[in-house]
């Protein structure tokens, strides 16, 4: 099923999503450096944007000549993107579904990697006066956000972090009647932020980028609903060239070694 | 069929300024008289019919119409309740309504009074233009013959006391418009008007007595 | 016999013309027509397909009520700055969905500069389908209002000075020359907002959220069903497509047929 699927998408998304990337790769190697200039692609899903960017910087610094390029997008959106035949060399995806449907579809090489964890956590909107009446105050737990009259917003359940949401109010024992699923948790910490929702369940570490316009509430039982990211080298890196393949395994590595790791931490990453 | 004719034959003086198109004209029409206005292109004919009809304000300048003022430096009475009926070379019928609906718009100002009253008056004015048997017909349907004459239908019916006239016939075929003239003639008799044309054949046909505008000062 | 123009400028004609149906021939050779029925039928689809038609049948509804006095005023009414005014008409128009979005919030929201006021007399607009039916008017009036417009602009005042000459007061003007005269006009542009309220995600994704039933309409439900079962996106997609050229040709058609009519009846 999933295998026709991607082949469909290929057809349909092929001109449009596949004509875009394969025109940023094709630039990509002129924006590359002079001497032995070889530019690395990462797919990377949206939530580690910031930890990569770190991460880059980094790998770039121990591995001269070599620059990384990133594609930040939602981990399904880059998992229809490798199977529609993007030219990436890694992907790093924020669940394990997503990475599912690539290494099914055999666009992986070697088997992938746990580098990080996350898990959620309740937000409130930080700067509401405590008597507003249009905010329901003291909101704590988990209990409290879904109680009647409050405003939750969480992700729907066809995305990661509303499956981590429903599994985490399973774990709880309440049922969740949220206002509004987002397809996404930045949409989700979007109406915490402006106000518009009394609270929201977020990734520990969208909450801890979002700083001070959110109060993060940690919950109990976060533990029982642990995402994990994986990490691959793709086929694809083998086509992009020779050094490529090793290269791409040498930044898998580098994400999963020490210093790699201590990045991923002081972003709010929870070790694999 | 006594209220739409009421209007008829009142004297109209008056004197129409606009400096910035040239024009400073002024003439009187006895009533039920006809008076041409000819000149050439740009003298400012149709600006003259349009203070009269009520579209622009003149800089300075005075209209008489029997003991109304249409206007004058104190006076401005809108178009709408002018009693002038206006008539160019587009009909200008209202195309979503028939021939009959197009004539009995204006009869409610001709003190008509009641649906029917209206249908019987209005067909009656198709009738006396020659286009009795189009009252259900709509303006996309008509040649522009048949149209010209519903309009003509359509602006004495509303009972107007000043009939003013522009060019009515130059965007008629050729071959009608010796029979449309003569419709004018016929159904202008007793009404004040005034007449803008080219033609000096309407002027014969049409016109008690005639003012010719001078060309405007060749300037811009 | 008609000025052809010059073959070259054909050829990228043509071109021009794949650039907008290659990407609908992809998506419907992409539908799988077995699955099609059971995709169209699942709860989740025809809620949203109702929700879609409701809300964009109001927004449309709402854009004629106060659209066509809007476009009256552009046009008919003279006052300073009326040019800069018609052009901000058009904001909407040329700003990312998202902005619009960001701005209802700024302006509805509960912490918005009316939405706070609405707030203390318990009016709550965000996550409801009214928040919706605001998005998709705020994106689909200028459509309307730019189509009014140009019938407005094409067909002049002389029909209403006909009608005022002949008596008439300026409301019966209005309603019984004006409006009648605007009906073709009215009806492309009532069709193209419609489409476009339809069509509307940014803004409602950013304003009214998303939740089956009250906010998700067919367009946020394309986007969702993408995480996991993007065969059923290009399903839904290919909906909004077939009722989208359903309305278009509807109105154009019929629209060029009275053009023809004309040019046929004065011919005769």
């Amino acid at each position: 099923m999933r295998g026709r699927t991607g082949h469909h998408l290929g057809v349909a998304l092929g001109l449009i999503v596949g004509s875009g990337v394969v025109l940023a790769g094709c630039s990509a190697p002129s924006s590359g450096s002079a001497e032995s200039g070889t530019t690395l692609t990462v797919f990377a899903a949206a939530s580690l944007g910031d930890s990569f960017e770190e991460l880059a910087d980094g790998f770039e610094q121990e591995n001269p000549g070599v620059e990384v390029e990133y594609n930040i997008a939602g981990s399904s959106s880059l998992a229809e993107q490798i199977l529609a035949g993007a030219p990436a060399d890694v992907f790093a995806s924020a669940d394990e579904p997503n990475m599912h449907t690539v290494v099914a579809a055999g666009e992986n090489s070697g088997e992938p990697e746990p580098f990080a964890t996350n898990v959620l956590t309740l937000v409130t909107p930080a700067d509401i006066p405590a008597d507003t009446p249009a905010n329901t105050p003291g909101i704590t737990s988990l209990e409290d956000a879904t109680a009647e009259g409050v405003k939750l917003v969480v992700c729907a359940p066809q995305v990661p972090c509303g499956r981590a949401a429903l599994a985490l109010a399973e774990d709880a024992g309440v049922e969740l009647s949220p206002v509004s699923e987002e397809a996404s948790v930045t949409d989700v910490l979007g109406k915490v932020t402006s106000g518009e929702a009394d609270a929201g369940l977020v990734y520990v570490t969208d909450a801890l980028g979002a700083g001070e316009s959110v109060n993060a509430i940690e919950l109990e039982n976060a533990d029982s609903a642990v995402n994990t990211y994986p990490i691959t080298v793709l086929a694809a890196a083998a086509e992009n060239g020779s050094e490529h393949p090793e290269l791409a395994q040498r930044f898998v590595d580098y994400v999963l070694s020490e210093e790699g790791q201590s990045v991923l931490e002081a972003d709010g990453f929870g070790a694999p | 069929m006594t209220g739409w004719r009421a209007g008829a034959g009142t004297a109209l003086d008056c004197s129409v300024v606009v400096p910035e198109r040239g024009v400073d004209v002024t003439f009187t029409v006895d009533e039920g008289q006809t008076m041409a206005l000819t000149g050439p292109n740009g003298s400012g004919k149709s600006t003259v019919l349009s203070a009269l009809a009520g579209w622009l304000r003149p800089e300075t300048g005075h209209a008489q119409l029997g003991d109304r003022t249409l206007f004058d430096e104190h006076t401005w009475i809108p178009a709408r309740r002018r009693n002038v009926g206006y008539l160019t070379q587009d009909p200008l019928l209202f195309p979503h309504l028939t021939a009959e609906a197009n004539v009995a718009f204006g009869l409610a100002r001709a003190g008509v009074v009641g649906r029917r009253n209206r249908r019987d008056v209005a067909r009656d004015w198709l009738g006396r233009v020659g286009v009795g048997q189009l009252a259900s017909r709509r303006p996309g349907e008509m040649s522009g013959g048949q149209a010209q004459r519903t309009a003509i239908a359509r602006v004495l019916a509303s009972g107007p006391e000043l009939v003013l006239l522009d060019e009515p016939l130059s965007a008629l075929d050729a071959q009608v418009v010796p029979q449309i003239r003569e419709l004018l003639a016929e159904v202008l008799t007793g009404r004040t008007t005034v007449l803008v044309t080219h033609h000096e054949a309407d002027v014969v046909a049409l016109a008690d007595a005639a003012t010719t505008i001078p060309a405007p000062p060749p300037s811009a | 016999m008609r000025v052809r123009p010059p073959a070259g400028l054909a050829v990228v004609g043509i071109l021009g013309g794949a650039v907008l149906l290659v990407p609908f021939v992809a998506l419907v050779a992409g539908v799988d027509l077995t699955r099609l029925p059971g995709l169209l039928s699942s709860p989740s689809a025809l809620d949203a397909l109702g929700l879609s038609l409701r809300t964009a049948l109001t927004a449309t509804a709402i854009c004629l009520v106060i659209g066509t006095p809007l476009a009256l005023v552009l046009t008919r009414l003279d006052f300073p700055g009326r040019s800069f005014a018609r052009s901000l008409v058009l904001l909407p128009l040329v700003v990312p969905p998202v902005v619009g979005g960001i701005a209802l919030t700024e302006a509805f929201g509960r912490r918005g500069l009316i939405g706070e006021h609405l707030q203390l007399l318990g009016i709550d607009i965000a996550f409801t389908s009214a928040a919706v039916v605001m998005a998709q008017v705020f994106v689909s009036l200028p459509f309307l209002v730019v189509a009014l417009e140009g019938a407005l602009l094409t067909r002049g005042e002389a029909h209403e000075r006909t009608a005022l000459s002949l008596g008439a007061s300026p409301l019966r003007t209005f309603l019984t020359v004006t409006l009648p005269l605007l009906v073709p006009g009215l009806v492309a542009g009532l069709v193209l907002t419609f489409a476009r309220a339809l069509g509307e995600f940014g803004a409602t994704i950013t304003f009214a959220g998303s939740l089956q039933g009250t906010t998700r309409t067919l367009p946020l439900q394309v986007y969702l069903e993408r995480e996991t079962d993007p065969e059923a996106a290009v399903a839904l997609s290919l909906v909004l497509v077939v009722v989208a050229l359903v309305v278009i040709t509807v109105a154009y058609g019929r629209r060029d047929r009275r053009r023809d009519d004309r040019q046929t009846g004065a011919r005769a």
